[in-house]
């Protein structure tokens, strides 16, 4: 919106070949960035290209490795937090940082109270957290519980926090993630409101919409380069769609721009012979069922339907707080709908538990790995775990010999070698992955959920997971969430995209591009 | 364990993100993962640490007792005094490896002793319906406490405190906070002091429950899905194990063998002592933890809490027939719990 104030076309802050390594991965690789006072910079990017260990980088969370940062032309060193707080640089995380149980003063004021004689003033404390306040002219009772406020306002609380510690530059890490229509365009209006009190925000986000209609300039960052920096009429969000991908801007064209791996560079149908198809006759020879969800609403939820077909892999897509990991939980018996149901097959079910869900055969993998490993058990208590029930008679004995056996089977499915009695722990993070897909092939499952199966999945052992998949889709009913185009594409025969807890688009064949994901859940 | 284990290019997910460049290194080889020759050092280490304080104490009580300490006198006396506290440990293994607290089974053991006593010698109720009551009483406190923790998000530490501290009450409540030695049938009394082939009918029991206890643990697909919800409990549910039901059987368990220890404890004593059992609540901790210092590095293990009850008792054994002062067991003790916890909290860090 640079018809509130005009910024001023001299950068006071500017970075130069900032780079970044985490071990073996340049994260950050060489990134030039100015800032002028005044301006929204958007900065967008796919998942992974570094715009987080930029953020990090500025606001001297980590150090960065190489790379000048100036500030009204001198040097800075941003080393530690210290540092950031004397350039007023002051970051707003995505997660929410209130204090519950504290007030709305005492959340404003938090690290930074008015004093008198070393005892809090609470008159001044009180007088600071209504300047703020109506700065961004909000009505709050400034004693209430901070836990009282909706997510919209805890969000607008950190602002205030940081418009009292006078920031220069407010970083906002994804402010409007979860947050329902309404609610984001409260605190869009909220930053709108911020550039008057000469400052500067990097706005990252997702939410291309948003990013069109706030930012002043916006630079988009892939592989940890800068993509692009665009400002003025080309801030559209259609360019901005196109720069993420990073192919041009018509279907037709992204199309040509191949993937790593496609959907057809694994065969869908014919079988490649696994353990799985022994899997299958154990279960009676059926073939995997139909997953749906009907018309369900919820938290997050408004009237969502999808199904999953058998002998494919279904893509379930969109942005944080979009209501993708609420589908999930509905598929695997981690919540229960408030309307609408779950139907396995055609038949209505009712999922309890995920030991429910497994039992009518649908397995899970959590995208976040501490919610899935058990890394000080061993490998092959891992992968047994959900396929105890079958494996042991009545009394619930553990045949030791049979569970290697079996166990040995599973991970043979997902080729994962090596000598089962090590801690899981100790296995890379695709290959743990790797084994806790074992599970639920252990498990006999017919559908597999999958939550972000490749996070934290170096490049080499993700293609291995995918055409996995692929195969495992023979004779399952696959499901993946992801967050990665790329990886959607590569996978899934069809995917739903989802924003604001409804279906957005439906991708099949042709119309499957990362350019029509990235556009369709932004 | 094939030196192929080292994990080939650690990916940025399992890369410890304070291991920086920055990090020194001597601290790099406990963030290895377990299959490091440091870490495997550390385990070597903290398990002999633990067995060979036992040998060095053994060491001094024979040379200080004299004759009298490595006697089969001694070893009878050993065993029956870690009769009681065997059993209760294999039950707090149970809720540890549950990843659970339990402050509440020594006030389950006065209860069940309270009940058992006043049935059979106040109401004239048959000793093995009274005895079968009691555990029954026993069980239902277990089962009310597994209720409680699982419902809530509370605290089991809290919770079994306040849940221990409401059963003494009805315990006191209910035997008048008298002692009870009067009409107590014979055919109870007896039962503690029978021997089989030498050795006291509650060694036995022990013997049985320790090897019973094991097996459950170890060989079940219960005792897996203890150590599973006790080693993540969020991933262990989404696996589909019912953790809420693992822990409340935990809970169950552990109340159901400290009912029976209330029942060798008043056969043994031939009488009724209100809360009395309160003094078996170190000595099990204790225990569990010696047991985790030594055991493999899967932590709680019902083999290792019992040799941890045998490093305990041994000690109390040997002071008493050194005509120690009272003091002494109390303050070695609390020594000892203090560094168990040390070594075993270690040991599953530089694994974990």
């Amino acid at each position: 919106m640079s018809a509130v104030t005009a910024p001023s076309t001299a950068p006071w802050l500017t970075c130069r070949g900032l780079s970044k390594r985490y071990g073996g991965v340049l994260a950050l690789d060489g990134v030039d960035l100015d800032l002028r006072a005044g301006e929204v910079h958007g900065l967008i990017g796919p998942n992974g290209a570094g715009k987080s260990t930029l953020v990090k980088l500025l606001s001297a969370a980590v150090p960065s490795d190489a790379g000048v940062v100036t500030v009204d032309g001198q040097d800075v060193r941003l080393h530690d937090p210290a540092d950031a707080q004397a350039q007023r640089i002051v970051l707003m995380p995505q997660e929410i940082a209130v204090v519950p149980e504290a007030s709305v003063i005492d959340n404003i004021t938090l690290g930074s109270e008015a004093t008198r004689w070393g005892l809090r003033d609470p008159a001044a404390n009180r007088r600071i957290a209504a300047d703020a306040l109506a700065v961004l002219d909000l009505d709050l009772d400034l004693d209430a519980q901070a836990a009282t406020l909706s997510a919209a306002h805890q969000r607008m609380l950190m602002m205030a926090r940081a418009l009292h510690r006078r920031a220069r530059l407010l970083i906002l890490d994804e402010p409007t993630a979860g947050l329902a229509q309404h609610e984001a365009a409260l605190v869009t209006a909220a930053v709108r409101r911020l550039l008057d009190h000469d400052l500067s925000v990097i706005y990252v986000s997702h939410h291309l919409t948003e990013v069109a209609e706030l930012c002043d300039r916006v630079t988009c960052i892939r592989g940890g380069r800068v993509a692009a920096t665009i400002a003025g009429d080309e801030v559209q969000r259609e360019r901005l769609v196109s720069l993420i991908v990073g192919a041009p801007a018509t279907d037709q064209e992204a199309d040509d721009a191949a993937p790593l791996v496609t959907a057809s560079d694994v065969p869908k149908v014919d079988g490649v012979a696994t353990d799985t198809q022994s899997a299958t006759s154990r279960t009676g020879g059926s073939a995997s069922p139909t997953l749906e969800l009907v018309e369900v609403s919820g938290k997050r939820l408004r009237g969502l339907s999808l199904t999953a077909a058998p002998g494919s892999v279904l893509g379930i897509t969109g942005l944080l707080g979009s209501g993708v990991t609420e589908a999930v939980q509905l598929l695997v018996g981690e919540r229960r709908p408030e309307t609408g149901t779950v139907r396995i097959d055609g038949v209505d079910v009712v999922l309890r538990s995920p030991a429910a869900a497994l039992s009518r055969g649908v397995g899970y993998l959590a995208g976040d790995r501490t919610r899935a490993a058990l890394t000080a058990m061993t490998i092959r208590e891992n992968v047994s775990l959900s396929a105890l029930q079958r494996w042991c008679g009545r009394i619930g004995l553990l045949r030791p010999a049979s569970e290697r056996a079996r166990t040995a089977a599973a991970l043979d499915v997902l080729s994962v070698q090596g000598d089962q009695e090590r801690p899981l722990g100790a296995l890379s993070g695709g290959n743990q992955q790797r084994a806790l897909v074992s599970r639920l092939i252990a498990a006999e499952v017919r559908v597999l959920v999958l939550d972000e199966p490749t996070v934290g999945v170096d490049v080499g052992a993700r293609a291995q997971l995918w055409s996995a998949v692929r195969e495992l889709a023979v004779d399952h009913t696959v499901v993946v969430a992801s967050s990665e185009p790329e990886e959607l594409v590569a996978m899934c025969d069809r995917v739903v995209c989802i924003r604001h807890g409804a279906v957005s688009a439906i991708l099949t064949d042709a119309t499957l591009t990362e350019h029509a994901i990235t556009s369709a859940v932004a | 364990m094939t030196p192929s284990t080292r994990p080939s290019a650690a990916t940025p997910a399992t890369a410890a993100p304070g291991s920086g460049p920055g990090a020194p290194p001597a601290a790099s080889p406990s963030a290895a993962p377990a299959t490091s020759g440091a870490a495997r050092l550390a385990v070597l280490f903290s398990r002999s640490v633990v067995v060979g304080a036992y040998v060095v104490m053994l060491l001094i009580f024979s040379i200080a007792a004299g004759d009298t300490f490595l006697t089969s006198g001694t070893l009878k006396d050993v065993l029956d005094q870690a009769a009681v506290p065997v059993i209760l440990v294999c039950g707090l293994t149970l809720v540890l490896a549950v990843g659970e607290f339990d402050l509440s089974f020594t006030a389950t053991v006065g209860l069940t002793a309270g009940i058992a006593i006043v049935l059979m010698a106040q109401h004239d109720v048959p000793v093995v319906l009274a005895c079968l009551i009691a555990l029954l009483a026993a069980v239902v406190v277990g089962l009310l406490v597994g209720f409680l923790v699982t419902l809530g998000q509370a605290s089991s530490f809290i919770v079994t405190l306040a849940v221990g501290s409401a059963v003494t009450g009805l315990e006191l409540a209910l035997t008048g906070n008298e002692t009870i030695y009067q009409g107590i049938p014979t055919s109870f009394t007896d039962l503690a002091s029978n021997t089989i082939l030498g050795l006291k009918w509650p060694v036995w029991l022990a013997a049985l429950v320790l090897a019973a206890a094991a097996v459950l643990l170890h060989r079940t697909r219960f005792g897996r899905h203890v150590r599973a919800t006790g080693g993540n409990a969020t991933a262990a549910y989404l696996a589909g194990v019912k953790t809420r039901r693992v822990r409340i059987a935990a809970f169950a368990i552990t109340a159901f063998l400290a009912g029976l220890c209330a029942l060798v404890l008043t056969s043994r004593a031939s009488s009724y002592y209100p809360d009395s059992s309160a003094g078996f609540l170190l000595n099990t901790y204790a225990a569990a933890f010696l047991g985790a210092a030594i055991g493999r590095w899967r932590g709680f293990t019902v083999a290792g809490a019992a040799f941890g009850v045998l490093w305990i008792v041994t000690l109390q054994t040997g002071l008493t027939q050194l005509s120690a002062p009272a003091w002494t067991a109390n303050f070695v003790q609390g020594i000892v719990l203090a560094t168990a916890v040390l070594i075993a909290s270690r040991g599953r860090k530089g694994l974990a």
